[in-house]
C-alpha cells in the first residue's frame, strides 16, 4: 500500500476540515445559539480525529479528542461557547495546522506544545460543568432563542451601501426616503454620504441622482427584511447589503447574561472589562518579565501566525464540480463528433473516389462544431484555474478580530465581492499583501476608540476589503475610515532619511507613493505588528511581479484605500485588432467603448493639455499610438486614422491607429523572462496567420502618456 | 420656490424660499448659475425654506463644487430652516468632512 499517498490525501482533506472548524468557531462566536453550525464544527473535528487515527497519527488524533470532547458539551447544552471557550479552541485550530504541516512535510512535531492548551481546555470544561450553574441553566433556554450574538437578543449590523439609479426622481421615487424606511427597521447610523459624483452646475441635470450612501444598521430584523426596504428602486440601483463580522460590544457571553438577567448593567460589564489585564502586562506587574521582553515574544507570535496563514494554502485547487462536469460533457461532445467525422468521410468514400459534395458541406458543419467545442473547453479548462477570492478573504476575520483586541481598537471588517475570481497563483501570492496591507491599516491608520470619538467619528472602526472586476483587470482595494495618510510627516520623514532632496511641487499621488519605497517607516513607535519600514516596499514588489499595480487615495481624517490592480493574466480575451504601421496590436475589448473617424476639425491641441479630440461634445485626450510605441505609421494625419475610444477607470482616451481589422478572441501569453518589462504591453498572443501580436495594457498606455 | 438675487458691494446674495424639492430642480439650477456668474462670492439665505429634497441639496453642492474650481466662494448666510436641516439630516447631508474638493475647507453641510 501507498502510505505517501494516504499521507498527501489526509493532509488535503485535514487541510479543508481544519479551515471549516476555524470559519465555523468564528462565526459560531456570533451565532453561539446556532444548532446546525455547532454539528458541522463538532463534524470536522470528528472526520479529523477518525482519519488521523486510522493512520496511526495518534497525536493528532488525541489532541483532536480532547477539542471534540468540548464541542459535543457544547452540542449537548451543558456548557454554552463563549469567546474564552472559542479562543482556546482556535489556539488548538492553530496547533493542528502546525500538526498537519509537519506530516506533510515529514517532519516531527514536538507534542509537548499541546499540553498547555489541552490543560486549558480540560480545566476549562471542568469548571463550566460544575462550578458555573448559570451556563448550564441557560444552556437549555438558549437554544430556542435563535442568533443570540450581542446584547438585546439577535441584533446584528449590516453594512449597507446603496447608489440609487440616476433616474429615481423620474420614476417619483425620492431615494432619501429610503434612508427614512431603513430607520423604521432599527438605528442607521455612519453615514456616509459621497457627493463626490455630482457634476459642476453647467453639467448637472437638477433631476438625476449622484450621490451614494454608505451606512450602517443596527437591527433586530433580517437581511431580507433590509432589502425589502430597497424592492421599489432595485432596478438601475447597487445595492450592497453584508453583516458585519462582529458583534457591536466584545462582551464575552457570560457578561451578555449578566445584563440579560438584569444582574448588572451593560455599563458595569464594560466597566469591569477595561480593567481586565492582558497576560503580558499582568506579567510585566509582577515583576517576572519585562516589557521589551513580552514585545519581543509577541514578534515571535506574529510570525508564527503568519507562517500557519500561510501553509492553509495548498499547493492543489479544488474545483467546482459544476466547471469540471462541463468540461467532461465537452470532451464527449468532441468524441462524438470525431466520429461523425470520421463516418462522413469513409461515407463519402464508399459513393465515389471523390468526396461528395454534400459530404464536403458536411465536413464543413462537423469542422464549426469542432471549432465552438475546441474554444468551449479551452475556456473552461481556464476557468478551472480561476479561484473566488471568498477563500481568502474569509481567512482575514480572524486577522482583524486578533489584531484589533491586541491593539485595542474596535474594528470591523467589511468583505464584498467574494465570488470575484482570480487565477490560483495570483490568488495564493496576493494574501501576503493583503495581510500586510490590512495589518497597517489597524495599526497605523485606525485611531482609538478615544481618539476617533474626539474626532466626531464612531468609535468603532471600519475595513473594507473590497474585489471587483472593472474593464481588463481585477482590483482588490483595502480602505479604511481611519485618520488618513499624513502628507507633512510622509515629507518630514524622507527628507530626513535623506529618501527625498527636495519635497516642492511633488503632487499628493507623488507623496503617498513614497511610502512604498524601501526603508520607509513613519510610525513612531515601532510595535509588533508594523512600524519597520519593511511591508510596503515587498507589497508593492509582490504585486508588481504578476503585472499588477497599486495606488493610494487619503484623505485626512477620512481615512486610506489602497488599490490592487490585477491585470488578468493568464486568460482569454475578446480583443480588438488594430493595425499601427506594419504591426498589428490587440486592445482588450472591454477596454473599448467605441471607434470613430474623426472629423479635420474635431482634432485640437491645449496648451499643456496635448492633443484632444472631440467624441460628440466631449473633448477626450488623443494619444498617438505610433508616437507612444516609437514605430513607423501610415497614417500621421487624425481624419484619415482611426480612433478607439478606451475607457480607463473614470476617463477616456482616444487611441489613434492606422486601421481596424477585426474583433477576435485571443490567448492572452505573458512575454516571458527574456523580453524587459513593459508597461504599456499586457502580454503577446499568436494571430490565426501564426504571426506574434502584442496586446497593449490600456492602464500602462494612459500612465505613460500622462506622463 | 421663489427667489431674489440681490448684488452687494462683493458679493451677490440669493435669497431662497418655499420648497426646493425636484418639480423646482431646474429653476433652482438656473438660479444659482446665474448667481454664480455675476460674482466672486455667492451667499445663499436658506431661512425661509419650506421644504428640501435631495435634488435641491445635490444642486447647492454641486453650485458649491464648482466654485471651488473656479477659486469663487458659495457660503450660507446664516442658520438655516428647521425644515431645511431636516432634510440634510433625513439624506446623511450632515458631515465631518467635505468632498475631495473642498480644499478651502468651505463645505456647506459641515457639522457645527
Amino acid at each position: 500500500m501507498d502510505f505517501k499517498k494516504l499521507f498527501e490525501v489526509f493532509v488535503e482533506e485535514a487541510m479543508e476540515h481544519i479551515e471549516n472548524l476555524e470559519e465555523g468557531l468564528l462565526q459560531l462566536e456570533k451565532s453561539p445559539d446556532d444548532a446546525e453550525l455547532l454539528n458541522s464544527i463538532f463534524r470536522a473535528a470528528h472526520t479529523i480525529k477518525g482519519s488521523s487515527g486510522s493512520l496511526g497519527l495518534k497525536d493528532i488524533s488525541r489532541f483532536t479528542h480532547i477539542k471534540e470532547e468540548i464541542l459535543d458539551a457544547m452540542r449537548n447544552g451543558e456548557i454554552v461557547p463563549d469567546k474564552e471557550l472559542i479562543s482556546i479552541l482556535l489556539e488548538g485550530v492553530d496547533l493542528l495546522k502546525e500538526m498537519v504541516a509537519a506530516v506533510s512535510e515529514e517532519i516531527v512535531f514536538d507534542f509537548n506544545r499541546c499540553s498547555g492548551v489541552m490543560k486549558r481546555i480540560k480545566e476549562l470544561l471542568e469548571a463550566r460543568r460544575t462550578s458555573d450553574p448559570a451556563y448550564s441553566d441557560s444552556a437549555s433556554t438558549s437554544r430556542s432563542a435563535p442568533d443570540r450574538g450581542c446584547i438585546g437578543g439577535g441584533r446584528m449590523t449590516y453594512m449597507i451601501v446603496f447608489r440609487p439609479a440616476a433616474d429615481l426622481f423620474r420614476r417619483g421615487i425620492n431615494p432619501a426616503m429610503i434612508l427614512e424606511d431603513l430607520r423604521s427597521l432599527g438605528d442607521v447610523f455612519d453615514i456616509r454620504t459621497h457627493t463626490d459624483d455630482i457634476p459642476f452646475l453647467s453639467e448637472i441635470d437638477p433631476e438625476s441622482v449622484y450621490i451614494r450612501w454608505d451606512l450602517k444598521l443596527e437591527t433586530d430584523h433580517d437581511e431580507s427584511a433590509i432589502r425589502e426596504k430597497f424592492a421599489f428602486v432595485e432596478d438601475g440601483s447597487e445595492i450592497l447589503i453584508s453583516p458585519i463580522k462582529a458583534c457591536t460590544g466584545e462582551i464575552p457571553l457570560v457578561g451578555q447574561l449578566l445584563v440579560e438577567n438584569n444582574v448588572v448593567s451593560r455599563e458595569d460589564v464594560e466597566e469591569a472589562l477595561k480593567e481586565q489585564k492582558k497576560l503580558g502586562q499582568i506579567l510585566v506587574g509582577k515583576g517576572k518579565t519585562t516589557e521589551y521582553e513580552i514585545e519581543k515574544i509577541l514578534e515571535k507570535q506574529n510570525a508564527q501566525k503568519a507562517e500557519s496563514f500561510k501553509k492553509s494554502i495548498s499547493s492543489s485547487i479544488r474545483v467546482d464540480l459544476k466547471k469540471l462536469d462541463n468540461l467532461v460533457n465537452l470532451v464527449g461532445e468532441m468524441v462524438i463528433i470525431h466520429s461523425m467525422f470520421q463516418q462522413t468521410l469513409s461515407g463519402g468514400r464508399v459513393q465515389s473516389n471523390v468526396v461528395s459534395a454534400s459530404a464536403a458541406e458536411r465536413c464543413d458543419a462537423i469542422f464549426s462544431q469542432l471549432q465552438r467545442i475546441g474554444r468551449d473547453i479551452q475556456e473552461s479548462t481556464m476557468a478551472l484555474r480561476m479561484l473566488s477570492v471568498g477563500d481568502v478573504f474569509q481567512r482575514f476575520v480572524r486577522l482583524v478580530r486578533e489584531l484589533s483586541s491586541s491593539k485595542g481598537k474596535n474594528v470591523d471588517l467589511v468583505i464584498s465581492g467574494e465570488e470575484t475570481e482570480l487565477d490560483k497563483g495570483v490568488l495564493e501570492r496576493i494574501a501576503d499583501p493583503l495581510v500586510h496591507l490590512i495589518r497597517n491599516a489597524i495599526d497605523h491608520g485606525i485611531e482609538t476608540p478615544d481618539e476617533r470619538q474626539a474626532a466626531g467619528k464612531s468609535a468603532r472602526a471600519t475595513v473594507f476589503l473590497r474585489a471587483y472586476q472593472q474593464g481588463d483587470a481585477v482590483y482588490i482595494d483595502v480602505e479604511d475610515d481611519g485618520r488618513g495618510l499624513n502628507k507633512d510627516r510622509i515629507v518630514k520623514k524622507a527628507l530626513e532619511k535623506g529618501i527625498l532632496s527636495d519635497a516642492a511641487g511633488l503632487t499628493d499621488e507623488q507623496v503617498y507613493s513614497i511610502i512604498f519605497l524601501p526603508g520607509f517607516s513613519t510610525a513612531e513607535k515601532v510595535t509588533d505588528v508594523s512600524g519597520r519600514g519593511v511591508g510596503m516596499d515587498v507589497v508593492k514588489k509582490n504585486i508588481e511581479t504578476f503585472n499588477g499595480s497599486v495606488s493610494i487615495k487619503s484623505r485626512k481624517g477620512l481615512g486610506v484605500t489602497i488599490s490592487i490592480r490585477l491585470p488578468l493574466t493568464l486568460a482569454i480575451i475578446d480583443g480588438l485588432t488594430v493595425r499601427v504601421g506594419s504591426e498589428s496590436f490587440i486592445i482588450p475589448i472591454t477596454s473599448v467603448v467605441e471607434s470613430i473617424r474623426p472629423s479635420g476639425r474635431a482634432v485640437n491641441t491645449i496648451e499643456g493639455k496635448g492633443e484632444v479630440v472631440d467624441v460628440r461634445g466631449e473633448y477626450i485626450p488623443l494619444i498617438r499610438l505610433y508616437e507612444l510605441l516609437n514605430m513607423e505609421s501610415l497614417k500621421k494625419i487624425p481624419s484619415e486614422a482611426i480612433v478607439v475610444v478606451t475607457q480607463y477607470r473614470d476617463n477616456r482616451f482616444g487611441l489613434m491607429v492606422d486601421d481596424l481589422v477585426g474583433e477576435q478572441q485571443v490567448v492572452l501569453k505573458n512575454l516571458g523572462k527574456a523580453t524587459p518589462k513593459v508597461k504599456n504591453i499586457a502580454g503577446g498572443t499568436i494571430l490565426g496567420d501564426g504571426r506574434v501580436a502584442l496586446v497593449l495594457d490600456v492602464a500602462g498606455i494612459v500612465e505613460m502618456s500622462t506622463n | 420656490m421663489q427667489y431674489t438675487i440681490q448684488m452687494e458691494e462683493e458679493s451677490v446674495v440669493v435669497d431662497l424660499s418655499g420648497n426646493l424639492t425636484v418639480e423646482n430642480a431646474a429653476a433652482l439650477k438656473e438660479v444659482l448659475m446665474s448667481a454664480l456668474s455675476r460674482s466672486q462670492r455667492i451667499i445663499v439665505n436658506l431661512e425661509h425654506v419650506e421644504d428640501a429634497d435631495l435634488s435641491g441639496l445635490q444642486l447647492l453642492c454641486s453650485a458649491h463644487r464648482i466654485s471651488t474650481h473656479l477659486n469663487k466662494n458659495v457660503a450660507l448666510a446664516g442658520p438655516c430652516s428647521e425644515t431645511f436641516m431636516e432634510a440634510l439630516e433625513t439624506a446623511g447631508f450632515l458631515r465631518h468632512d467635505g468632498c475631495s474638493l473642498d480644499t478651502q475647507k468651505t463645505c456647506l453641510w459641515k457639522r457645527a
